[in-house]
């Protein structure tokens, strides 16, 4: 009973809460090892619910290797899961598998993939938010027969009627009378109305089912505020829910991702040529603040990534107007001294999962970027960047990115004569990324195990352990094992562009202390 | 016969749209007897009337009830599994219906009392003491044996093929405990009283009236 209780918690919990990652980016990718095997997932989640989610897995697996997917909703738990469904083998691509999955409901779901093969057996979890992102649409032909086929109804309807008065009490062989007419005139007149009173109080309670269906059941991003506060010579972000807003978004069910409850990115309006990658902290269940660098006056694009404590995640958009900064803080927009500016300001980090005290410095994590000509229209970026502390930052893929195609975005980073440079953890990853479309109409932050939030992949993996609940420690993000990190210079992303145009990506990765930035423009073709 | 089964169509066509407010656990609560006396008497009444036999709507209901547990006894020799989660109920095969009502029984009363005052529909204008006794009639009788057999429904006595009751079978997506399977839900605050009862019988005997006129209308059909 008490686990039906907190399951039914869970349940309004998430009714309240729709939520979606990243923007214009709705497709879910994860690299990773399902045990001896190396697997890319892609997951395609459906844009109303119930619906269909496309799960593509690529994996290294020898033939005859079998691959199955799952699909598991956070508040039922792996128990109440439908069996396993077999992806199937994509014909002249031995290692695709394609599969697919009902998704039910709003919320947070973990794909369970299983790969099997002769070198033994392992799977993966791969967590997915799931909503209602797109309001229905019927075709116009389809609209058209229906419309059709209704007309034609209701005046068969009426017709029927009129028939039955006419004819229904005359005595068989015999012709109807003028009477019987009238009779039958007026049937089919109330019939008439009747049924187009009946059409029209439908008509009227569809309207207010598809407005109450936009209101409670289609998501829609909480609107965030966000102002610049002083404070001394600080500037203080402060990020908290409009003032009317009909969500009332609480942030109190949250869990860290790599230590942090959000990750909040910047990018300057119009050029994109200023970016940062700051980690608020939690005033209240209504408020996030944030310290913030020393970056040029302007206009700024927020995204701050949230993590609740069912596996869902979501992005926060917001925009705000940062002026120039004062004190230190001026003198050090300019700074091309020995050390990151970071270093100068950041104090060290902690792991907040309560509410936080005011923060009085940056995070030692926070990093941003200003680009060395960051006048309108920005420079462009090839496939080689020099970091702010001399290294060669460069792009690896060779071939054109083609929209909708998956593939790994490759960086790699050396120093000055040449020699690789060994790139050492940056939050428990090996390397950061975040990316947006020129317009603003796609934004993502990546890691080398794709789009997926870790803590929500930890979440699941612990959420059928009953102590973990018991103790609350299930709302405690499990340390990243750095150790099993590969000792490399390079970095890879897997994704796929969701629309052709214009991108900037920013890499961001830790060589000796440092959190450096490489920024490279893209374009990504449509596809043929 | 054939008008007797076309009757039990309807009536049966009537119970699946009725199916989700008509479960064994919502037989207690006041909107299930007021929904159902709203729109059975009118039915059953206008059955009565119509058939040329004694006794045509109770056999109409028959025919409803023997529809109904076709599915209910058929079904389940199906195998089928949930496909999506949340499985909460697991299934190996199709979820039967729940069992039928025993509209039977006050079908039996509305008979009864029509044979007792035969000849009511050739009367002029509407004979109000017939409306009034038969749709009070129904009232009594199906509350009575509703609510009885809903009790017994839930109970593991049901637990059987023949009434797929006992509270185990469910839609897999409902999360429900062992407690809420076979307790009835809406009969504290929402539950049957004085004022539930009135509204219902009322429902009844308007129901009826509407009953006695469209069977009085369908009697002067020309075949």
């Amino acid at each position: 009973m008490r686990r039906f209780l907190v399951c039914a918690a869970w349940l309004l919990f998430l009714l309240l809460f729709p939520a979606r990652a990243h923007v214009g980016s709705p497709n879910v990718f994860f690299e990773g090892n399902a045990g001896p095997h190396a697997v890319t997932v892609v997951i395609r989640p459906p844009s109303a619910l119930p619906g269909l989610a496309r799960v593509d897995v690529r994996t290294n697996a020898p033939a005859p290797a079998e691959v199955t997917l799952k699909a598991s909703l956070w508040e039922a738990g792996r128990d109440a899961s439908p069996s396993p469904v077999r992806a199937i083998q994509a014909s002249g691509d031995p290692h695709l598998f394609t599969g697919e999955l009902w998704l039910l409901r709003d919320g947070s779901y973990n794909v369970t993939v299983s790969v099997a093969s002769s070198l033994g057996q392992g799977m993966v979890n791969v967590p997915v938010t799931s909503g209602t992102f797109q309001r229905p649409v019927m075709s116009p032909a389809l609209q058209a027969i229906l419309a059709i086929l209704g007309v034609a109804l209701l005046f068969g309807g009426v017709r029927i009627v009129g028939a039955a008065a006419r004819d229904a009490s005359l005595i068989p062989g015999n012709a109807p009378t003028r009477v019987e007419f009238r009779r039958s005139h007026r049937a089919m007149l109330v019939t008439g109305l009747v049924l187009s009173s009946a059409v029209g109080a439908g008509a009227w309670r569809w309207r207010n089912l598809d407005l109450e269906f936009q209101g409670t059941s289609l998501y829609e991003p909480i609107p965030i505020s966000a102002e610049v506060r002083t404070i001394g010579t600080l500037w203080m972000l402060h990020l908290a829910p409009k003032q009317g807003t009909t969500v009332n978004p609480r942030w109190d069910r949250l869990v860290t991702d790599h230590g942090k409850l959000m990750h909040l990115f910047l990018v300057r309006d119009g050029d994109a040529g200023v970016f940062a990658h700051l980690h608020p902290v939690r005033r209240d269940e209504r408020t996030f603040e944030a310290v913030l660098p020393p970056l040029p006056a302007g206009n700024y694009c927020l995204y701050g990534e949230v993590t609740r404590a069912n596996g869902s995640t979501q992005t926060l958009t917001a925009r705000v107007a940062i002026p120039a900064p004062l004190g230190l803080g001026a003198a050090l927009t300019s700074w091309n001294g020995p050390l990151g500016v970071s270093e100068l300001l950041c104090g060290p980090g902690g792991i907040f999962l309560a509410n936080a005290p005011q923060p009085a410095s940056l995070d030692l994590d926070d990093s941003w970027y200003v680009a060395p000509d960051s006048a309108p229209g920005g420079q462009v970026h090839g496939t080689e960047c020099t970091l702010f502390n001399g290294d060669r930052m460069t792009f690896q893929n060779t071939g054109p990115l083609i929209v909708d195609r998956e593939t790994s975005l490759h960086f790699s980073v050396c120093d000055a004569s040449g020699r690789q440079v060994v790139l050492q953890p940056y939050m428990g990853m090996l390397g950061h990324a975040a990316l947006r479309r020129t317009d603003g109409s796609v934004f993502a932050h990546l890691h080398p195990a794709g789009s997926i939030s870790m803590a929500a992949e930890d979440l699941f993996a612990r959420r059928d352990d009953e102590a973990t609940w018991r103790t609350g420690e299930i709302l405690r993000e499990k340390p990243a094992s750095v150790a099993t990190l590969p000792v490399m210079n390079e970095v890879s992303f897997p994704y796929a562009f969701p629309k052709a145009g214009d991108y900037r990506i920013w890499v961001q990765v830790r060589v000796e202390g440092r959190v450096v930035t490489g920024v490279f423009d893209v374009r990504v073709a449509a596809a043929n | 016969m054939g008008l007797s089964i076309s009757g039990g169509m309807v009536l049966a066509m009537v119970e699946v749209m009725l199916l989700v407010q008509s479960y064994p656990n919502r037989q207690h609560a006041a909107d299930f007897f007021q929904v159902s006396c709203a729109v059975f008497p009118a039915l059953i009444v206008a059955i009565a009337v119509t058939g040329a036999r004694r006794l045509f709507a109770a056999g109409a209901a028959l025919w409803a009830m023997g529809l109904m547990s076709m599915w209910l006894w058929v079904l389940p020799l199906f195998p089928a599994m949930p496909r999506v989660s949340p499985v909460y109920q697991p299934l190996d095969h199709m979820m039967p219906p729940p069992f039928p009502l025993l509209l039977v029984a006050p079908a039996l009363a509305v008979d009864l009392l029509l044979r007792l005052a035969p000849g009511g529909e050739r009367r002029k204008g509407i004979a109000w003491r017939q409306v009034g006794e038969i749709g009070f009639a129904f009232f009594a009788v199906f509350t009575f044996v509703q609510w009885n057999f809903a009790s017994f429904l839930l109970s593991s006595a049901a637990d059987h093929w023949f009434f797929a009751g006992g509270g185990k079978h469910w839609p897999f997506f409902l999360p429900l405990d062992a407690h809420a399977r076979t307790s009835f839900w809406g009969a504290g605050s929402g539950g049957m009283d004085f004022r539930a009862a009135l509204i219902a019988s009322g429902a009844a005997i308007v129901s009826s009236g509407i009953g006695l006129w469209l069977g009085a209308s369908m009697k002067r059909l020309r075949v």
